[in-house]
């Protein structure tokens, strides 16, 4: 005999895992190859109607809620009754900030193209390395912000750390733009809502290799604050250590990147 | 409702019980009481870069098979580059009657591509080869270890992902990378890995 909660969750689990079938559906602003064709090497970009920003700040802000409005972005709270059934149709999108000769900041296509999983499970992307603005020549684009969501309030991977380092180690820990030098960094949008149809943007996690800190950001209301959570230091390709020490940010002086 | 969609929801019920029962792979049932160890707390020794010696006995190796085998099902018809298990790095510590496994993408063996987000897996091994515990990348450490839910309210307003001031001055070289990969940003040091036989 079924309990009244496995009643419930016999109910909800072909809702969900009808919504997780149909994200084999083309999802706008999405891009992933087709069925049985390898990784997209490259992303698109930039992100029709997302803009161009004069600030990395002001594009971080826009991108935050567009990532996390993707099909099955967030999963809601961990505490929650339906979370486990949420996590397994949830998927990561990821994509790219980028800065352009034009002296803007844009937004890649976003990608949720991950290694299949038969147990739903693993919640990854695969982000390209590389951006196809067909503006401009590949080698004058400028990679700032290795953007994608965690389904619910999780801090930075491993694999994320470890991803954004390698970046850096092919392209640079900094780039030049027109207002100084900014440091690339991996970031991942979360949301603590439980309205899956309108969730907030809550916050992220970001990892900047160069300065070696790990951050957390918050929003309340039109807010962001800033709390350092700890430091990573490599000491060589494979092996960092993290050192945990939560400290609040102290602001950057005056017209700093 | 009509009696003819009966069978329609009944079947749609059914498929939720039958998803939520279906037969998963190893473990059956993970002790989520376990706790991995934090395999950044020490350098690991790397097996196979040089001439050394060395000798593993057959528990380990077949903690580490064992995870490597569910965490990338050998086997694959012309897999990618990340479908192959040479593909990730591999990261083993015993404690006690426990082997941890940590299993991560070797970002250069498929040519640095791709960044690998949230791609790998840590894994509780018993000694005698049974999975007591795995745990993917991102994947919550358990039902009652949610993230502190407002533990960024203490922070101090600024804007978004601006760097913030460090302890030292910000023209001095980092402390936090080696120095020799900031010469210029240009490539990796050196190659870490054979290149993959057909990278995708």
């Amino acid at each position: 005999m079924l309990s009244g909660k496995q009643v419930r969750q016999c109910l909800l689990a072909p809702i969900l895992l009808g919504l997780g079938c149909s994200s084999t559906k083309p999802i706008e602003g999405v891009v992933r190859p087709s069925p049985g064709e390898p990784l997209l090497e490259s992303l698109p970009g930039p992100m029709p109607g997302f803009g161009s920003f004069d600030s990395f700040s002001d594009a971080l802000m826009a991108a935050c809620p567009l990532i996390l409005s993707k099909p099955n972005a967030i999963a809601g709270r961990v505490e929650a009754q339906d979370f486990q059934l949420r996590w397994r149709t949830a998927s990561e999108y990821c994509g790219w900030l980028y800065y352009t000769p034009a002296h803007k900041y844009e937004l890649s296509m976003l990608t949720d193209q991950s290694r299949a999983d038969d147990l739903n499970r693993r919640k990854s992307c695969v982000l390209p390395s590389l951006v196809d603005d067909q503006r401009y020549p590949p080698s004058n684009l400028k990679y700032v912000f290795a953007l994608h969501n965690h389904p619910y309030e999780a801090t930075l991977s491993d694999s994320d750390i470890r991803a954004i380092v390698s970046k850096g180690l092919t392209h640079g820990f900094e780039v030049e733009t027109k207002a100084g030098k900014v440091r690339l960094a991996i970031i991942a949008f979360f949301s603590r809502s439980n309205d899956f149809g309108n969730p907030t943007c809550d916050g992220f996690f970001q990892y900047i290799p160069i300065t070696g800190q790990l951050l957390k950001w918050t929003r309340t209301r039109d807010e962001w604050r800033c709390e350092q959570t700890g430091t990573v230091r490599w000491l060589n390709e494979v092996d960092y250590r993290v050192e945990n020490k939560t400290a609040p940010c102290r602001s950057a002086p005056e017209g700093a990147p | 409702m009509k009696m003819r969609q009966l069978p329609l929801v009944f079947a749609v019920v059914l498929s939720g019980c039958m998803w939520l029962r279906r037969p998963h792979p190893a473990p059956l049932e993970e002790d989520s009481s376990i706790v991995f160890p934090k395999f950044s707390e020490r350098t690991a020794v790397a097996v196979g870069t040089g001439s050394e010696l060395y000798e593993l006995d057959g528990v380990m190796l077949r903690a580490a098979m064992v995870a490597v085998n569910d965490f990338l099902p050998p086997g694959a018809k012309n897999p990618s580059c990340w479908d192959r298990q040479e593909a990730y790095r591999y990261r083993v510590i015993r404690q006690g009657d426990i082997i941890f496994v940590r299993i991560y993408p070797d970002l250069a063996y498929c040519g640095r591509k791709f960044l690998m987000l949230d791609a790998g897996a840590t894994y509780a091994i018993s000694t005698e080869g049974r999975i007591l515990r795995r745990l993917f990348d991102g994947e919550p450490k358990g039902p009652a270890s949610p993230e502190p839910p407002d533990a960024g309210t203490q922070g101090v307003p600024m804007a978004p992902g601006t760097a913030p001031s460090l302890e030292t001055h910000p023209n001095e070289p980092s402390n936090f990378l080696p120095p020799q990969w900031l010469d210029g940003g240009s490539g990796p040091p050196r190659p870490e890995s054979p290149p993959a036989p057909t990278p995708g």
